[in-house]
């Protein structure tokens, strides 16, 4: 039996919550295109549709679904179908099965073909195929210490977010941050698996693309004490999770302590046809769960069962619980090789301080950092000032700033803007290059490294003894600006306090996804045709047709209601023309006098 | 939580906070299992690592002692994952031995027929391997022994080697200690190489490491093969070893490009070893030439990579590292641990400074602005060449003119990497120059003059990295090096800082080109020192005569 116009009733009884669940459950090719219940049916019973819907089904549902598809032998029910009660309510909410337990033709065809070679119908009848290996609870870890994998992660997060504020990282064609720029930050930043943590914050809302680059949109979050840090990353890192491992786990009741690996080990058993994705899903989240503190060694950390707990309303809108994360530490150690030591949590205005001038060598309750003529020079160039920066270090410092440290900042804040970058816009190029000292621009007109900038002066132009003449490139000002520091030239940008200014203009998250969830509009347009025309009659006639099944039309003409049997033939000019075979005649019924139709099985 | 002087981070690197009343207790029992990876002013960063804990493991240490430490000295509790690490990784080692037979065959042996299974079945464990006994032994061939234990290690299944060492040939070799004894550190890392038969002291320039070199050989008391960088080092460590043993001249043997002579004690240089004639390595014989009891790698950080391969044919005995830095440039210090051994003993410099037995260094960076005509042949030039140009800026004259200035009387070391740049130097300090090219007499010659004072300033090129025996240097002017070698920059540092008769402090100025890639390179040689806490003034030239105190 073809399922759509059962599919189809079946949607058009749903309430909103109940069509906005299946909607979520399965996957529609395209939403843009479904404007009623039959629209839906149909996208609902597209082979990738099926066999989405058919890896999230468990074992159990699995085989029920083979036995009422007649794949493996029958119950002892007369009408040959099963229906733990359980089960088939799954299996109808996620329209794969009629009301009464009948698998959809489409189903079933798509069924055969997934099972087909990968697990056999007799297996799924076996409830527990494997043992599971038994875990040692004895074992467990102690998971008061999960606050150094939780403030680990944070810190690389905000170092990650303060790096894409400065600059938005590449994407590829894919839409996707570009690996090149991955494998950078990587390196630059000394943050392993840093993709793992792009989609972190990209599913926490803390950076999205926004036109060519992947920017941060995480100023509140930056601000932040770091136990609110660390929920907003838990939080995205637990909806990383598929939502049935999250129901295996029982997440309203988490614990501290609850072993997550027997749920983890479970889960292909419990749900045969998962895609090798969502286990791989389940695998990537189960290691960012780690990663954060979630868990330790597969254990809920305190905080972990309180990510979990979350969604709970009750808990929703509760202060955040004491994690017990280390008092902020009271100072850092400069040390001489200019690396620092931040032996614990600083305050979130003093760590984007210290990030402003420094380069993370090794992240974790205690950071070390490392401060570069580099980095220095970036921070200033950014307009930081040097006496500002001395201020800074010398508030925070416990030992002292050390001599090369002191002659740096002195040397760099001296000779910063000996060479200025302006954004240019006339006949002479992009840019704009100006000078404190001839010897600084002869060196710069010559310079190999710089050839590419292709730096002329205008001809023409009368020289003074007074004025050092600028030079013009036609590459951008940033493109110059970053090539001439390259080069070790004390160059900056004419603007101070840049960053505000130089920040992407990014995209609220809405306009961003193209307006509302594409679901609640799907659902507000079923709804919508439901209400306004219970059925779609010439559509379901013409399934009916194409499908060459019987339907019961309900007829009124002249005052008169009527039911007929019917095996619709053809539909033209406003009239359907149709065997009833009851009657042993053909009948043609106009169109508009058509109140109901209803599949016959 | 203690408020201990200990951070234990989930990276496994562990800090400690110097300060702290604490820290010295900490720091000693530390050393039995973590590395020293950095020694700065305030805070020391440790690591905990595998090889760290398979040492400790080797000498008898339990994963319970090692936490009970970090607990006991940690200021917030330890990371879960590091002390689970910790226990599963000290378990692992000694579930494979290798021992000898009574037939004398080496045998791979595990309790655990699937730990043995696992390791022989992997593709490059398999041809060092005979055919199975049972599930719990398998014949090593005989040749295999080193690179097994790479091997094994690679695969976290660290082996212990109780199949011993060849004793070799015995031959009474004592130190002659009237007039001089051994220092603490040097008993401490003597007994360090006895306990585990082979590995690496780590010990700084001035420290005494071929005092160490003698007393391990007295320990084994057997025949000694000595490798050594180059002639000059050769003879060095005979006339040590003339002073410091009961060896007499016909008992140790030269074998270099001038002399062949194979004695009881021999002294070879790598480059002999290493010396191809048609295709073939024309010395191998030396190796086998005596029933050697113990070899010795002085500047095993130089050890060139021939060697590597040949030195993975001599498990069977006794293999002595020697170095200031075990750092390689090549970053090949996992085969120094696999093929010489684990690093048994090291010492921070700055600890062995404190106890008075290497003298304090001031180091300086001073900063030279380039004349607009040479900064214009800098930014014209090709980047191959800039560094040449940068570092040779004939600038530099005339402030090590200044310095030397600064330090009358003083013995100076002018060390460069330029010939031409160098015999520059030497003209305008009116100083001799040794270089690769000057004979070995006359070499010596100098510097005799220079430790008795006749000479006080010489100009030297890099045959000067490495045992040159300058007791009385006190100050060194760098000029150029090898790019940003830092195991060069603390050999060069190490040749001021044997302790000084007067007590003072050494002084070791590196002159740099402003804004050039002398600079940049300057940052990634003073690396290694910086860690070990020396801490560079930086310095304009022009300031030089306010900073420098005559």
């Amino acid at each position: 039996m073809s399922g759509t116009l059962p599919l189809s009733s079946y949607i058009a009884s749903l309430d909103r919550a109940g069509l906005l669940e299946l909607v979520s459950s399965r996957r529609i090719a395209s939403p843009q295109s479904v404007n009623d219940s039959l629209d839906l049916a149909q996208e609902l019973l597209k082979p990738d549709s099926i066999a989405q819907a058919l890896t999230e089904l468990t074992r159990d549902e699995l085989g029920v679904l083979a036995r009422n598809s007649g794949l493996t032998a029958t119950t002892n029910d007369p009408s040959g179908l099963q229906r733990p009660q359980h089960e088939v309510e799954t299996l109808v909410a996620q329209g794969l099965v009629s009301a009464d337990a009948t698998p959809f033709s489409e189903v079933v065809v798509v069924f055969r073909a997934v099972t087909d070679g990968k697990i056999s119908p007799s297996e799924l009848m076996d409830p527990h195929p494997e043992t599971v290996e038994p875990h040692d609870e004895a074992a467990r870890p102690e998971v008061s210490g999960w606050f150094a994998q939780a403030l680990t992660a944070s810190a690389q997060v905000a170092w990650l977010l303060r790096d894409l504020a400065r600059t938005p990282a590449k994407l590829n064609r894919n839409g996707e941050v570009a690996a090149a720029w991955i494998k950078g930050t990587e390196e630059r930043l000394s943050i392993p698996r840093a993709a793992e943590l792009i989609e972190l914050v990209r599913g926490a809302g803390l950076a999205g693309p926004a036109g060519h680059g992947f920017v941060a949109m995480a100023d509140a979050w930056l601000v932040s004490d770091h136990d609110a840090r660390w929920i907003a990353l838990a939080r995205s890192a637990v909806a990383q999770m598929p939502g049935r491992l999250l129901d295996m786990l029982g997440t309203s009741e988490a614990t501290v302590g609850q072993n997550i690996t027997p749920a983890l080990t479970e889960f292909p058993h419990r749900f045969p046809l998962a895609a090798e994705t969502t286990l791989a899903k389940v695998k990537d989240a189960a290691s960012l769960w780690e990663r954060l503190g979630i868990t330790v060694h597969g254990h809920l950390s305190a905080g972990g069962a309180h990510a979990l707990r979350w969604p709970r309303a009750s808990e929703s809108a509760a202060p955040l619980p004491d994690f017990g994360f280390p008092a902020r530490t009271p100072g850092i150690y400069i040390q001489p090789d200019l690396s620092v030591v931040v032996p614990g949590p600083l305050t979130a205005s003093n760590e984007a301080a210290l990030a402003a001038i420094t380069l993370p060598e090794q992240l974790g309750v205690a950071s070390t950092l490392r401060i570069t003529e580099g980095s220095l020079g970036e921070a200033i160039d950014r307009g930081f000032e040097a006496p500002a920066i001395r201020d800074m270090l010398t508030a925070l410092t416990v030992s002292g700033i050390p001599q090369p440290l002191d002659y740096l900042i002195t040397a760099l804040g001296e000779r910063a803007g000996s060479v200025i970058v302006t954004a240019n816009f006339s006949e002479h190029g992009r840019s704009r290059v100006d000078f404190a000292s001839t010897a600084l621009r002869n060196s710069i007109l010559v310079d190999r490294r710089l050839a590419h900038l292709q730096l002329t002066e205008p001809s023409g132009r009368l020289l003074t003894e007074t004025t050092i003449p600028p030079l013009y490139s036609r590459l951008r000002a940033d493109h110059v600006l970053a090539a001439l520091l390259d080069a070790r030239y004390p160059a900056k940008t004419e603007t101070q306090g840049v960053d505000d200014d130089t920040r992407p203009i990014m995209l609220p998250r809405e306009q961003e996804t193209g307006g509302a969830d594409p679901f609640e509009t799907l659902v507000d347009r079923v709804l919508t045709s439901t209400a306004e025309s219970p059925s779609d009659i010439s559509r379901q006639i013409t399934l009916a047709i194409r499908d060459r099944s019987s339907i019961r039309v309900t007829v009124e003409m002249r005052g008169e209601v009527r039911d007929f049997s019917i095996v619709p033939i053809s539909l033209a000019s406003g009239r359907m023309r149709a065997l009833d075979e009851a009657a042993g005649v053909e009948r043609t019924l106009p169109l508009e006098a058509i109140t109901a139709v209803a599949q016959l099985i | 939580m203690t408020l201990g002087p200990l951070i234990v981070q989930s990276d496994h690197t562990v800090l400690l906070e110097v300060a702290h009343p604490d820290a010295e207790d900490a720091r000693h029992e530390l050393a039995v299992f973590a590395e020293l990876e950095r020694a700065p002013e305030h805070i020391h960063t440790y690591r905990v690592t595998r090889l760290g804990l398979w040492n400790a493991r080797a000498a008898g240490h339990t994963s319970e002692e090692i936490l009970e430490t970090l607990n006991r000295f940690a200021k917030f509790p330890v990371p879960g994952g590091v002390a689970a690490e910790i226990t599963d990784t000290m378990r692992r080692y000694g579930r494979l031995t290798i021992e000898r037979t009574e037939d004398g065959d080496l045998m791979l042996h595990s309790d655990d027929a699937a730990i043995l299974r696992e390791v022989s079945s992997a593709k490059k464990v398999a041809p060092l391997l005979g055919n199975k006994i049972d599930d719990f032994s398998i014949p090593v061939e005989a040749w295999a022994r080193g690179e097994l234990k790479q091997q094994l290690v690679a695969r976290g299944w660290p082996a212990e080697d109780l199949a011993g060492y060849t004793p070799g040939e015995p031959y009474g070799i004592e130190l002659d200690e009237r007039d001089w004894s051994l220092r603490d550190y040097q008993h401490k890392a003597v007994e360090a190489f006895q306990r585990g038969g082979s590995g690496v002291i780590v010990l700084p320039c001035g420290a005494g490491k071929t005092l160490v070199g003698a007393a391990a050989m007295a320990a084994v008391g057997a025949k000694t093969l000595i490798l050594v960088t180059n002639a000059v080092s050769a003879r060095q460590w005979r006339d040590e070893l003339l002073r410091r043993t009961n060896l007499t001249e016909d008992e140790i043997g030269e074998y270099s490009g001038q002399v062949k002579e194979v004695r009881p004690v021999t002294i070879a240089t790598y480059q002999i070893l290493t010396s191809k004639r048609k295709g073939e390595y024309a010395h191998l014989s030396l190796l086998d030439a005596q029933d050697w009891g113990v070899i010795v790698y002085d500047e095993v950080h130089l050890l060139p990579a021939p060697v590597f391969k040949l030195t993975a044919d001599l498990q069977a005995r006794r293999r002595l590292g020697l170095t200031a830095t075990l750092v390689r440039e090549d970053g090949r210090e996992g085969d120094v641990f696999s093929l010489i051994g684990p690093k048994r003993y090291d010492a921070a410099w700055k600890d062995i400074e404190a106890q008075g037995f290497i003298a304090p260094a001031a180091c300086f960076e001073i900063r030279i602005d380039l004349p607009e005509s040479e900064r214009l042949e800098y930014a014209v030039a090709e980047d191959q060449d800039r560094y040449r140009i940068a570092s040779s800026t004939p600038q530099k004259e005339r402030i090590a003119k200044e310095i030397l200035d600064r330090h009358p009387g003083e013995s100076t070391l002018v060390i460069g990497q330029y010939i031409d740049q160098l015999e520059s130097m030497a003209e305008a300090l009116d100083a001799p120059l040794i270089t690769g090219q000057t004979p070995v007499n006359e070499r010596e010659e100098l510097f005799q003059a220079f430790r008795v004072g006749d000479v006080k300033t010489l100009v030297v090129s890099k045959v000067a990295n490495f045992s040159v025996d300058l007791p009385d240097a006190s100050v060194a002017i760098q000029i150029s090096g090898s790019f940003g070698s830092r195991q060069e920059e603390a050999q060069r540092l190490g040749r001021l800082l044997r302790p000084k008769a007067d007590g003072v402090t050494a002084s070791f100025y590196t002159l740099i080109a402003r804004d050039t890639v002398d600079q940049d390179f300057a940052q990634n040689r003073q690396r290694f020192l910086a860690e070990q806490g020396y801490a560079y003034t930086i310095m304009n030239a022009a300031d030089l005569p306010d900073l420098v105190g005559p």
